[in-house]
């Protein structure tokens, strides 16, 4: 039991690997799937970092998230250009207003994924439409603010129904919340 | 092609060049790309970095780049500054604000290019991180090595099951080849993440594009 404790507050396991290797597989399959405009993403990616709240603490949690950047932009070669400086400010935001969010919502029961999901994207779209008041386009965001607001309120919506019903209905999401509840 | 042909002898040299000084020295080179100040050292940059994208992955994708890069100039010029150099359509095309984007662009691009050429398959990463790294891309391969067959009724149904073999499959794998599934956190972070946080860092103090 003391083993298990010193574990789980200084070291990650082989979960820790395997989310950040789901989040890898989802941005594959997402790349198949059609999109209007190219910043318009369903942010499948995402459900990993959404499945693992109950799961890990904070430093795995964001972990997970800085490995997830990590790799996805090693994999997509954009790992010292300006998509990883935005995928990254994105992800830290809505990764802390999720986390901050839950660590609230455990306690009272009054949010799901869904809640925590449209709040992830739209953190992470405003941290991204802040990056780019500063570097890219300036004071012209405003044209494209509404739109990629709109578009990632949706998305979230979206994730946050998909991440309930896989979170209910997944064997695999079952057996990993068993395992580590014995650990965390 | 005859570009390629021209500059073979550096591509071979990159290509027999180990993976991990090619990333480390891209580290460096991606500090270097804030110092110049004018558009002419910013395209000098741009160009230098295509050719070793080029030279290096042979294939490179410009078309986004182009995409992007419009977008910043058209944005650019949205607000005029400087000597008028030419009206289409009653809107003013101004030579301060044209160089500006031309200048942020090329930034942009030169990143990209950079990445593309740092970035290789046959980067590996030593020490913990590279352990860690190693079991990701493991259960990645495990997780993509056969196709998934999608029906509208079975889609989660299929993830979830071979997420569910692959996790038991791993796991397994890993204990039976004494591989170390668990560290402390800074041990990965540390090494690896020191350079690229100082870069970041630097990139948001300098802030390029103005």
């Amino acid at each position: 039991m003391k083993e298990n404790k010193i574990r789980a507050k200084s070291c990650f396991c082989y979960e820790i690997a395997f989310f950040v290797a789901l989040c890898m597989f989802l941005s594959a399959i997402e790349v198949a799937i059609p999109k209007p405009l190219p910043f318009m993403r369903l942010g499948l990616a995402n459900l990993p970092i959404i499945l693992a709240l109950p799961i890990v603490n904070a430093r795995q949690y964001f972990f997970i998230s800085i490995m997830k950047i990590f790799v996805q932009t090693l994999v997509s070669g954009t790992l010292f250009s300006y998509v990883a400086v935005f995928s990254f400010t994105g992800s830290i935001s809505s990764s802390t207003a999720m986390f901050l969010l839950w660590q609230i919502a455990k306690k009272t029961c009054l949010i799901s994924f869904l809640g925590i999901s449209i709040t992830g994207a739209l953190f992470n779209n405003i941290a991204q439409l802040l990056m780019s008041v500063l570097f890219l386009f300036k004071e012209n965001t405003r044209y494209i603010a509404f739109l990629l607001l709109l578009s990632g309120f949706i998305t979230g919506v979206l994730l946050g129904f998909f991440a309930i019903y896989f979170a209910n209905n997944s064997q695999w999401y079952k057996k990993i919340i068993e395992e580590n509840t014995s650990i965390l | 092609m005859k570009l390629l042909k021209f500059f073979s002898p550096i591509s071979l040299f990159i290509n027999n060049l180990s993976a991990k000084h090619i990333f480390f020295s891209s580290l460096l080179c991606f500090v270097f790309l804030f110092f110049p100040k004018t558009l002419q050292f910013s395209l000098l940059f741009l160009l230098i970095f295509f050719i070793l994208a080029l030279l290096k992955r042979q294939k490179i994708l410009v078309l986004p780049q182009i995409i992007i890069s419009a977008f910043m100039i058209a944005s650019s010029l949205y607000t005029p500054v400087g000597q008028v150099l030419c009206t289409i359509a009653n809107f003013p095309i101004t030579k301060d604000a044209l160089f500006l984007g031309l200048k942020r662009s090329s930034f942009l691009c030169s990143m990209v290019f950079l990445s593309q050429y740092a970035v290789g398959k046959n980067l590996k990463f030593s020490g913990t991180f590279g352990n860690f790294i190693a079991t990701v891309f493991s259960i990645f391969s495990s997780l993509t090595s056969e196709n998934i067959k999608f029906s509208k009724q079975n889609i989660i149904k299929v993830i979830d099951d071979r997420l569910f073999e692959v996790y038991e499959k791993q796991k397994i794998n890993l204990f039976q080849n004494n591989i170390k599934s668990s560290y402390k956190l800074h041990q990965i972070l540390l090494p690896y993440f020191t350079p690229i946080v100082i870069s970041l860092i630097f990139f948001l103090l300098q802030n390029p594009f103005v």
